[in-house]
């Protein structure tokens, strides 16, 4: 990503405050969080609004005809986009629905174990939590992962838990390893190739959770061959929210059920998955309108853009606030980095994910989430198009107020 | 919702005011209403049932929520949001008479089925009792649950139509005491029954039997999929133990709403089938309050139809809607020189089933899946499912406010002609 012709936050090109008309946000508000719930440009929101129209001009036609139509040329556009079989996709309505869509359909037997990193998402894990909950001796062995940590140590400690398991020799085995491309918070771009071939070293099936990775990281499922994987496309496409992408190995694909059985259950994956039963697909149908948005700039240029002004953003808010980011290696931000905030007393009752988002939100009119991980808060903030550096420079200075102002209080 | 209706019978009452709206007398209602839709000129909605429709009040009202996120979407959905869904739910818990923490919003159906399904701990011997006329998303989950759970069967009523109510209750407890009789150590441990079946469209006895399973100490799971918008709803009278009913169906919301019952005893053993953050650590209000990241303005738009109906009121559109089908049907059954379906006009909500006079059942153009439908939209611009039951050929037809009984001559007509030619290839 080092072509001078890309985009970077010293030279952004087409991005930048420009963009900010492209999208829906009001004149005051700056949208600093866009790695939480996404958003999506007017264009993608007139095109979602005319699929809308359609389906009722015949909602019959739709239903049982164009809407197949439609979703399978979805299909095949992301099957190009991420370098995969279109068969080997499905649409679902998100990151959630996709860990239990896999997880709800394995075969857990007694003795096999799931493996996650402390790290992973609240819901993936509560969905493993769930998975022993309802099946006899199947258990979670948890990586403790504490950032900052390099690449090199984060695969040591991953590989560190797995021959400890080893040592158990106790008749059970890690059945499936659920590994983040990207984690949510701290938000870290783990090296998600390395993990996918140590865990199928010892003999692991493994799911990566994409959730933030496909418009953030080029993504190759072709190169990465993990055994599932699922990504947002609301998060970092800029499609609307409600429109994911699970993939599913051929060889795993009999196994696989949707969470909502239908009326095709046992027709095969593309049946049982073509049809979630009756619901307004028009968020799924905004992937094309944002396809279509991105290829006016391609998606080097937006990835470049969006990573370097990550990168430098997070330098100049670390240096306002006189702390450091998170991750000591600029390969481990995407578009999202975790800049440490200068509290003095880490038990501040005030110090705490909703007073922080309170003040943010009443006083300043912006939000970024604050996060307690190891030693320090963060606060994790995502670049995108519309944002330019001078935005770094504004919210490092309302989290310096906010910080200096708990400080001082008791 | 007025409580004038009485319930103390199997059958729905019908108020037979003359101040409300009929086919003879449309009042509000009849093509006047298309406007308020989304219907081309020259297009006939005659397949609510299927996937329903909305107005454009609606769509706005959607669209009010969609904007509204996206202005601030951490506000909205870590703030604004649960208090705007526990609103929706405190609405239709007016609707339907009963404590809107016994409701969950959903999807749809087949969501609410699966929910439902999924989390009941199904041990060996139990048995899971279903209509052969239940919904086919429904009958493959039943049959999922039997795959994935060891000895657990479904046990079948055999239903074929015309039967009174009566007849379908006679049934279902004939079958309920077959299964004694075997005294095999396997019990019936839950039923699912249709409100109102899809294909056919029967309105069934439901009260009498909900309690007439649950006097056998049966769970019942209401499929009510098709009842909220079309017959009223007192789930403090009714009493089951499970109910899901489509709100995008005969209500007008959006597609993707839908509402699952879950009365308070069985709460803690219900999870979402999409497990999340909350799991374990809030209960039902917070498990299901939140179904990850979605767009959730569909289900929003339940206040927008909910406002719309309040401008008529329930009894006004449930009168001209019933009125319609029950004499719509007729007077296309009285130009196919057929039938409809159901013995009794309490059998019929918004949906009649008019027998079709198809000569050779088995006719090619028939089993071709695509024949009919592709038919009836190119050539006519309009389409009405059509269905073997019994040994005849029905077609299922919805009736609306935005339609009239010429409406359904003109289909009647449209059928006719579809048949003949049908027939007379036979001939050839």
């Amino acid at each position: 990503m080092t072509n001078v012709h890309l985009p970077t936050a010293a030279n952004p090109g087409p991005f930048g405050h420009q963009q900010r008309k492209n999208f829906l946000f009001p004149e005051n508000y700056t949208q600093f969080n866009h790695g939480s719930f996404g958003t999506f440009p007017k264009v993608v929101q007139d095109d979602m609004r005319a699929w809308h129209d359609r389906a009722e001009q015949n909602p019959d036609l739709w239903m049982r005809r164009d809407l197949y139509v439609a979703l399978n040329d979805i299909r095949a556009q992301l099957a190009e986009f991420v370098n995969c079989d279109k068969e080997e996709l499905a649409l679902v309505t998100n990151t959630t629905v996709g860990v239990n869509t896999v997880l709800r359909s394995l075969p857990f037997v007694p003795g096999d174990r799931i493996l996650v990193l402390s790290t992973g998402y609240v819901s993936v894990n509560q969905t493993v939590r769930y998975i022993c909950d309802t099946h006899q001796d199947v258990k979670v062995i948890e990586v403790p992962v504490t950032f900052p940590i390099s690449d090199k140590d984060l695969l040591a400690k991953v590989e560190d838990t797995l021959k400890a398991h080893q040592e158990l020799k106790d008749g059970s085995r890690i059945k499936l390893g659920i590994v983040d491309w990207i984690s949510s918070v701290p938000s870290v771009v783990h090296p998600v190739k390395e993990l996918v071939e140590l865990l199928h070293s010892y003999g692991a099936l493994v799911y990566v959770d994409g959730a933030h990775s496909i418009g953030q990281v080029p993504v190759d499922l072709s190169h990465l061959r993990p055994d599932f994987y699922i990504a947002n496309c609301h998060k970092w496409l800029y499609s609307v929210r409600g429109s994911a992408l699970l993939y599913v190995a051929k060889r795993h694909q009999h196994l696989i059920h949707p969470t909502s059985i239908t009326g095709d259950y046992t027709s095969g994956f593309e049946k049982e998955f073509g049809w979630a039963g009756t619901q307004d697909y028009s968020s799924l149908m905004s992937i094309l309108s944002a396809l279509k948005f991105r290829k006016q700039f391609g998606e080097d240029a937006i990835i470049s853009y969006t990573h370097s002004l990550a990168l430098e953003g997070g330098k100049a808010m670390a240096k306002i606030l006189g702390t450091h980011c998170l991750t000591p290696d600029d390969h481990q931000v995407g578009n999202m980095v975790n800049i440490a905030l200068p509290i003095k007393d880490l038990n501040h009752l005030k110090a705490n994910t909703k007073d922080f988002m309170e003040i943010l939100m009443d006083k300043y009119n912006v939000y970024t989430p604050a996060f307690r991980h190891g030693d320090h808060f963060y606060t994790r903030v995502s670049a995108q198009i519309y944002l330019e550096l001078e935005d770094f420079i504004r919210l490092a200075n309302i989290w310096k107020e906010v910080i200096d102002d708990l400080n001082a209080s008791s | 919702m007025s409580s004038s209706h009485p319930q103390g019978s199997s059958a729905t009452h019908y108020s037979h005011s003359s101040t409300l709206p009929t086919p003879a007398q449309p009042g509000p209602f009849g093509h006047k209403q298309r406007k308020n839709f989304f219907m081309p000129e020259g297009k006939t909605e005659f397949n609510h049932g299927s996937y329903g429709t909305f107005t454009r009040s609606v769509q706005e009202n959607m669209m009010k929520w969609h904007n509204k996120a996206e202005e601030n979407p951490d506000r909205w959905v870590r703030l604004d949001l649960k208090p705007a869904l526990t609103k929706v739910r405190g609405q239709l818990a007016e609707f339907m008479n009963c404590d809107k923490d016994e409701l969950a919003l959903v999807q749809n159906t087949t969501v609410g089925v699966n929910t439902i399904l999924r989390s009941i701990d199904f041990a060996p011997g139990d048995r899971i009792l279903q209509l052969s006329t239940g919904y086919v998303s429904v009958d493959k989950t039943v049959h999922y649950i039997c795959d994935t759970h060891k000895d657990v069967q479904i046990v079948e009523v055999p239903i074929v139509m015309p039967l009174t109510d009566h007849e379908i209750v006679f049934e279902v407890e004939k079958t309920i005491q077959d299964h004694l009789a075997k005294k095999d150590g396997s019990r019936i441990r839950l039923a699912m029954i249709d409100w109102i079946s899809s294909v056919p469209a029967v309105l069934h006895p439901i009260k009498a039997l909900v309690d007439m399973l649950r006097s056998y100490g049966i769970l019942v799971f209401v499929d009510a999929a098709h009842a909220i918008g079309q017959v009223p709803i007192d789930l403090t009278y009714l009493n089951p133990d499970f109910l899901i009913t489509n709100c995008h169906k005969w209500l007008y919301s959006v597609r993707g709403s839908a509402v699952l019952f879950v009365p308070k005893r069985f709460q803690s053993s219900i999870h979402p089938t999409a497990i999340q953050g909350d799991y374990k650590s809030g209960g039902f209000e917070l498990e299901f309050s939140w179904n990850g990241t979605m767009d959730y303005s569909t289900i929003l738009s339940i206040e927008g139809a909910l406002e719309f109906r309040k401008q008529y009121g329930e009894e006004a559109i449930i009168h001209y809607c019933h009125r319609l089908a029950v004499e719509g049907g007729e007077k296309m059954a009285e130009i196919l020189g057929t039938d409809v379906l159901t013995p009794h006009e309490q059998q019929v909500g918004n949906m009649v089933n008019v027998r079709l006079p198809i000569k050779n059942i088995n006719h090619p153009k028939i089993e071709t899946p695509d024949y009919l439908i592709r038919l009836l939209l190119d050539r006519y611009n309009l389409f009405a499912p059509s269905y073997k039951h019994g040994g005849y050929f029905w077609t299922r037809v919805s009736s609306q406010i935005y339609l009239e009984l010429s409406d359904f001559v003109h289909l009647g007509r449209v059928w006719k002609e579809v048949i003949e030619e049908l027939n007379a290839e036979e001939e050839d």
